[in-house]
């Protein structure tokens, strides 16, 4: 059989075609959304899914309360302005069934939303915008804004000792810094809080430029990009020159603890409260040391050897109950959060001594491979559950967004979990034993 | 009651086996006579099995009970062990599995639920066959349990909105209506 220069050409054109549609599907099949180019934001971000008849529309902005210079719990109160101004007030009597809202402030960024439907969404993704705009509102509904924040307060941080307790903890880990503030403020600054600084603080943060589009629902790509090149952009007031917005530090390196006894309000029981802060220097690959931050949380909080709940809940009866989060700062350090009860006999002290021995002995002597082997393969099966519902991705980018972390679509967090070794697990670990941080307190009930 | 427990699992184990149209309701009766719900979800992406068994029981809110009991013994039902497995082994199963096991009260019902992926049918099954024959009921367990229970009711008791519930649901009730959900 001779080849001629022809069906050399066919083959080879035949091949590429191949290689071109192998490297469309599988770049479709490595993130579970879509960027979309624009003049408006920093970026937009698409995530189909015809699963529902909602077009889910929500714009986040980089900044949250450490971003704010101000008084504590501003950046929450410039939200609440923002919403009141921009479309909270007229939308749910256009709306109807569609007009669910909401808006939230985290530490890291701040985020409105509207679930609109097919019919709506280009109107309301305009309104969505007007956020951006000047904050036109009257003075008496803006001070009046401040007794509606009082009560969300009240609500959400009824067990005031408690409260005080956790705030000291972050106080003195965080040194008294951006990290160390509280979303929601104090009864003292949310009773303070001054219109003219809600008014630079919005104009500072609420850059349309800056910030991040997601929109998801059962439209396409294609007509939320041609809509987005008609969209008249909100006129948006120039930002303060002369202010700066708070930065992020590295904690103070300490081995001092901060320790303390709190009595607790009537009716509570004993409990312990203990934050420390991990350093993550070595960790350079941000997408990687979340999911290793993920591995070492569902770790610790096992019973298989290496974790705690083994010698604190199983083995003995030290701890009646405990929660831990294991999370990460980025740019800032890893935070291990511990609350809990102890066992009936068992004082707060030898609950405390328990709780950091099995810390101390999973993080310096290191965690059994087997461990590491099993944990992962956990969160491999749960990945497999949630790849292809595209309502488990936009939940997971909404969350990355309110955590200024980048995006981790299932997709790509499969590939990252694949491609973590024992030897980076155990170079992680290694890494965060160099240094720590701790605050605690002991809550003393009144049962 | 272990006969009944044994004849309402006999019954939602066989869940899954029968395949009819996607989200379509039926009422199946097994070859022992036992009838059960069944909605098979034949979509892209559905991995996981969710069997519910209800079990008829107002012991919770009835006057002259101890109510804290149902809650006791659903929260030891999933979290003690069985005869054959401590606690620990149960939970990291499940965990391996990625499937969950729920066990709660209501006013007229006791309420177990199970979910998990279908491949891991045969070992999950079994296991929550042990939960609900043999489950462990070791005396300690049920007291820790039971300090977990006594400590959220304090809680409970201070809190303003659960007083102003409470007292809400006492005048427009009655006895023996009125009593509180987390028992004495």
């Amino acid at each position: 059989m001779r080849f001629t220069l022809k069906s050399f050409i066919f083959i080879f054109l035949a091949f590429a075609l191949l290689f071109a549609g192998a490297v469309v599907y599988w770049g479709k099949g490595a993130k579970n959304y879509v960027s979309i180019g624009s003049d408006l934001f920093h970026r937009v971000v698409f995530v189909k899914n015809t699963d529902t008849e909602t077009v889910s529309l929500q714009v986040v902005f980089p900044y949250g309360e450490a971003a704010n210079p101000f008084s504590e719990g501003l950046a929450h109160y410039t939200e609440h302005l923002a919403f009141s101004s921009g479309f909270g007030a007229t939308l749910e009597k256009d709306t109807g069934a569609f007009g669910h809202s909401n808006a939230y402030t985290s530490r890291f960024a701040t985020g409105y939303f509207i679930n609109s439907s097919r019919g709506k969404w280009l109107k309301d993704l305009e309104r969505l915008l007007k956020v951006a705009q000047p904050l036109d509102l009257s003075e008496d509904f803006m001070l009046s804004e401040r007794d509606i924040v009082m009560r969300e307060y009240d609500f959400r941080l009824a067990n005031a000792k408690r409260r005080e307790a956790h705030r000291a903890l972050t106080q003195y880990v965080y040194d008294n810094g951006a990290l160390s503030r509280t979303v929601l403020g104090t009864p003292e600054t949310i009773s303070n809080f001054s219109i003219d600084q809600a008014r630079q603080l919005h104009g500072m943060t609420h850059r349309l430029e800056h910030a991040t589009l997601l929109v998801s629902g059962p439209i396409t790509a294609v007509a939320l990009e041609t809509h987005l090149t008609k969209i008249k952009p909100p006129e948006l007031a120039p930002p303060p020159n002369d202010l700066e917005l708070a930065s992020l530090v590295s904690p103070v390196w300490s081995d001092r603890v901060s320790s303390g006894h709190v009595a607790a309000s009537e009716g509570s029981e004993d409990l312990l409260l203990f934050l420390q802060l991990r350093p993550i220097d070595h960790c350079t690959d941000v997408r990687k040391c979340i999911v290793l931050t993920e591995l070492l949380n569902l770790v610790l909080d096992s019973t298989l050897e290496g974790g705690i709940a083994g010698p604190l809940r199983y083995d003995a009866f030290i701890a009646r109950y405990f929660g831990l989060s294991v999370s990460l700062s980025p740019r800032c350090c890893l935070e291990i959060y511990f609350e809990a009860a102890p066992d009936a006999g068992v004082s707060l002290s030898e609950l405390e001594a328990a709780f950091r021995t099995s810390l101390r002995e999973a993080l310096c002597n290191g965690i059994p491979e087997a461990t590491f082997d099993r944990v992962k393969e956990r969160v491999r099966g749960g990945l497999n559950a949630v790849l292809e519902k595209p309502e488990y991705n936009i939940q997971a980018l909404s969350q990355q967004l309110s955590e200024n972390v980048p995006f981790i679509g299932w997709n790509e967090k499969r590939k990252i979990v694949e491609n973590i070794k024992f030897k980076d697990f155990e170079a992680f670990v290694h890494g965060l034993a160099q240094q720590e941080k701790t605050a605690l307190r002991y809550l003393q009930g009144k049962g | 009651m272990r006969f009944l427990i044994m004849s309402v699992f006999a019954v939602i184990i066989l869940v899954g086996c029968k395949s009819e149209t996607s989200r379509e309701v039926s009422l199946v009766t097994t070859p022992d006579g036992h009838q059960y719900y069944f909605m098979p979800i034949l979509e892209k992406g559905v991995t996981d099995i969710t069997i519910t068994a209800a079990w008829p029981s107002g012991w919770a809110y009835e006057a002259g009970k101890n109510q804290a009991v149902p809650y006791v013994a659903a929260d030891v039902l999933v979290s003690g062990g069985t005869a054959e497995r401590a606690p620990q082994d149960v939970m990291e199963l499940m965990n391996d599995r990625n499937s969950y096991a729920h066990f709660y009260v209501t006013a007229n019902h006791a309420i177990g639920e199970v979910e998990f992926p279908k491949e891991h049918r045969d070992v999950i099954l079994p296991i929550v066959r042990e939960m609900l024959i043999d489950p462990q009921f070791d005396p300690k367990w049920i007291e820790r349990v039971k300090q977990g229970w006594s400590a959220k009711q304090l809680q409970q008791s201070g809190n303003i909105d659960y007083g102003l519930w409470s007292t809400a649901r006492q005048l427009v009730l009655g006895s023996p209506y009125c009593n509180l959900p987390l028992g004495r």
